[in-house]
C-alpha cells in the first residue's frame, strides 16, 4: 500500500511547474491509474513514489512505514518498474525463451539446470508465476527477439517486468507503443497480477478509456495539481474545439485533456 | 598437402587461445588486450614449474590460475576503478611481461622437456569447446551470457552485473593462461616473446571462422543442426549444447583456428615468403567481413538458428 500526504515538488530550473498532491492512496490488490496531459507531472509523481526523486514537502508511506526509513536495497526488492525502455535492452540475438528463463531465475523462481527445458515444462504448468503471463509468453517463446516488432518487444518487456512479482509495481506509459488489443491485454494482466499477488499497482497512462474501465482508483493531474476522480462520474465522449476531449465532470467542474 | 597438415597441427595448437578470445571478445564483449599477457604468463609458469620439477598437471592448472589472476587485475581496474577497458588490458600486459621475466629466472627464455603433442591439445580444445557450450546452456551460463551482451537488462532486473563481468574475464584469462602453457609444452620452450602478435592471430582467426561459418550457412540455407541431421535427438542436443548462442561461436572458433593456419601455410609455401601471406590473409579477412555484413545486415550480426522455430510447443 502506498499512502502519500501533502506532497509538494518543483524542479530546480526556470519552469513554473509545481507538483501538488494533497492526498494519494494506492491499495493492495487494486489498480490505481494516473491520467493527465503531457508535462502535467504524472511521471514526476511516479518517480517520487519509486524514491527516484525526493519531494520538497510531504510524506510517503509504504505499508505504513515512511519511504525514507527503507534501505535502498529493500526499496528495490519492494518496488518494480514496468519500463518500456526495457525493450531497448533486450538481446536481439537471443530468443524470448532465454529472456523468460533469465527473468524467472532473477526473480527467485527455480528453473531447470538446463534452462531450455522450460519450453517443455510449460506444458505441465510448472514454473509459471501467472497464467495470463504464460499465455502471452507462449505465443512468442520460440521467436528471436530481433524478429519481434517494436510493439511486441514492448509487450515482452512488460511481461518480463510483471514476472518479477514485486509487491509494488509502477508503470510509466507502458502502453504508448501498443495497439488496442495489446493495451487491453496489458491492463488485464495488471489486474490479474494485482488480484493474484496482492500487489499494489500504479499505472500512468494516456488511455482514458482503459483506465476508467480497469482501474479501481483514478487520479487526474492538471498542471501539477493531483485530484482523485470518481470513476462512476466520468463522461468521455464530448469533443471540444476539435482537439480536446471532455473526459469527466466531477463536483460541478469539467476537466479536459 | 604437407602445408595443410602443418596448418591443421598449428590450428589444433592455438584452438584453446581462440576459445579464450571468443569468451572475452564475443561473450563478455570486452576488448581484453591483456589476453597476450596472460598467454605469456601461462607459458612462463609452466616453464617455472618444470624447473622446480613439479608435476606437469600442477603446472597446467597453475598456469590457468596465474592467467585468471591477470584477468582479475584487468577486471578490478575496469569494474572498481572504471578505467578504460583497453587501458586495463595494456596495464595487465605490462604487468604480465615483468612477471614472466621473473618466472623465467630473469632471462628472456627457458627450455624444458616437451610434454604434449598438437593432437592432444586439439582434443583438449574440443573438450573445452563442448564444456563451454554445456556451461552456457545452464542457468548460470545464461546469466553470464546476458551480463556480457546486455548489462542494462540485468541491471533493470536488479542483478549485479559487475560480478558477472569479473567471472567472464576470469574464465577467459584462465583459458588463455592454460593455452600459453599448452603451446609451450608442445614447443618445449617458453620465452618473453611467445605472445607477440597473438592478439592479431586470434582476432583474424575469429573473423575468418565466423565469416566461413556464415558462408556455409548462407550457401546451404540450412541451420547447423539440420546440416548435421540431428533430427531424432536434436531437441536433446539443443537443450544441452545451445549455450545461448555460444555453440555458434565455438564452432566458428574451431573453423577459424584451422582455416587461418591452413591459409597461412599454403600461402607461405606457395609464395615462399611470409610478406605475401600477410596481405592475402588481410584480403580474405576483409572479403569475409564484407560478406558477413552484407548477408546479415537485414537480420543481425550472427546467422539465424532457425531450427528452434520448427518446434511446436502446443
Amino acid at each position: 500500500m502506498i499512502n502519500a500526504n501533502n506532497i509538494k515538488f518543483a524542479y530546480n530550473d526556470s519552469s513554473n511547474f509545481k507538483l501538488d498532491c494533497s492526498e494519494f492512496l494506492a491499495e493492495p490488490s487494486k489498480l490505481t491509474c494516473i491520467i493527465g496531459g503531457n508535462g502535467s507531472g504524472k511521471s514526476t509523481l511516479l518517480k517520487i513514489f519509486g524514491r527516484k526523486i525526493t519531494p520538497h514537502k510531504g510524506s510517503i508511506y509504504i505499508d505504513n512505514k515512511n519511504i525514507n526509513d527503507y534501505d535502498f536495497n529493500k526499496i528495490s526488492d519492494l518496488i518494480g518498474w514496468i519500463d518500456p525502455s526495457l525493450s531497448t535492452s533486450l538481446v536481439e540475438e537471443l530468443y524470448v525463451l532465454d529472456h523468460y528463463a533469465l527473468t524467472l531465475y532473477a526473480s527467485g523462481h527455480k528453473i531447470p539446470f538446463f534452462y531450455r527445458r522450460l519450453k517443455n515444462i510449460q506444458k505441465k504448468n510448472e514454473f509459471i508465476p501467472n497464467q495470463i503471463i504464460l499465455k502471452q509468453i507462449n505465443n512468442l517463446i520460440l521467436k528471436k527477439v530481433g524478429n519481434l516488432s517494436a510493439g511486441q518487444k514492448q509487450n515482452l518487456s512488460i511481461t518480463l517486468a510483471s514476472i518479477m512479482s514485486k509487491k509494488i509495481l509502477l508503470s510509466d506509459e507502458s502502453t504508448s507503443n501498443l495497439d488496442v488489443y495489446y493495451s487491453q491485454q496489458f491492463f488485464e494482466t495488471m489486474k490479474a497480477i494485482a488480484t493474484e499477488n496482492s500487489s499494489t499497482i500504479i499505472i500512468v497512462t494516456h488511455d482514458i478509456l482503459l483506465a476508467s474501465e480497469f482501474s479501481d482508483a483514478l487520479y487526474f493531474i492538471d498542471n501539477g495539481k493531483v485530484q482523485k476522480i470518481d470513476i462512476n462520474n466520468i463522461c468521455i465522449d464530448e469533443r471540444i474545439n476539435n482537439c480536446k476531449i471532455k473526459i469527466f465532470a466531477s463536483n460541478d467542474k469539467t476537466y479536459c485533456i | 598437402m604437407n602445408s595443410v597438415y602443418i596448418g591443421i597441427e598449428e590450428g589444433l595448437k592455438y584452438l584453446p587461445l581462440i576459445l579464450a578470445a571468443c569468451i572475452l571478445f564475443r561473450v563478455a564483449h570486452f576488448p581484453d588486450i591483456g589476453i597476450e599477457g596472460t598467454f605469456a604468463l601461462g607459458s612462463s609458469f609452466i616453464a617455472f614449474s618444470s624447473q622446480l620439477n613439479c608435476s606437469f598437471y600442477f603446472g597446467l592448472i597453475g598456469s590457468g590460475l596465474v592467467g585468471a589472476l591477470g584477468g582479475l587485475l584487468t577486471a578490478t581496474l575496469f569494474v572498481k576503478y572504471r578505467l578504460n577497458s583497453l587501458l586495463c588490458g595494456i596495464i595487465t600486459t605490462f604487468a604480465s611481461y615483468s612477471t614472466c621475466f621473473c618466472l623465467l629466472g630473469f632471462k628472456s627464455n627457458a627450455s624444458f622437456e616437451t610434454q604434449l603433442s598438437e593432437v592432444k591439445i586439439g582434443l583438449l580444445g574440443l573438450v573445452l569447446g563442448i564444456a563451454l557450450c554445456i556451461f552456457f546452456s545452464t542457468r548460470y551460463g545464461l546469466l553470464l551470457r546476458i551480463a556480457g551482451e546486455s548489462p542494462a537488462l540485468l541491471q533493470k532486473l536488479g542483478i549485479n552485473t559487475n560480478r558477472k563481468i569479473i567471472y567472464l574475464l576470469l574464465l577467459g584469462n584462465f583459458i588463455s593462461g592454460l593455452s600459453g602453457a599448452l603451446v609451450s609444452s608442445v614447443e618445449g620452450t617458453s620465452s618473453l616473446f611467445i605472445a607477440d602478435s597473438k592478439l592479431f592471430l586470434v582476432i583474424i582467426s575469429m573473423v575468418i571462422g565466423e565469416g566461413l561459418l556464415s558462408l556455409i550457412l548462407y550457401i546451404k540455407e540450412l541451420s547447423l543442426f539440420q546440416f548435421f541431421n540431428f533430427s531424432i535427438i536434436s531437441e536433446y542436443f539443443i537443450n544441452i549444447f545451445y549455450g545461448a548462442g555460444v555453440s555458434y561461436l565455438v564452432i566458428s572458433a574451431i573453423i577459424g583456428s584451422f582455416s587461418y593456419w591452413i591459409i597461412y601455410n599454403v600461402c607461405t609455401n606457395f609464395f615462399g615468403a611470409d610478406e605475401f601471406t600477410q596481405i592475402i590473409l588481410g584480403c580474405i579477412t576483409a572479403i569475409l567481413l564484407i560478406f558477413t555484413n552484407k548477408t546479415t545486415q537485414n537480420t543481425y550480426k550472427l546467422p539465424p538458428w532457425t531450427f528452434i522455430g520448427d518446434i511446436n510447443i502446443d
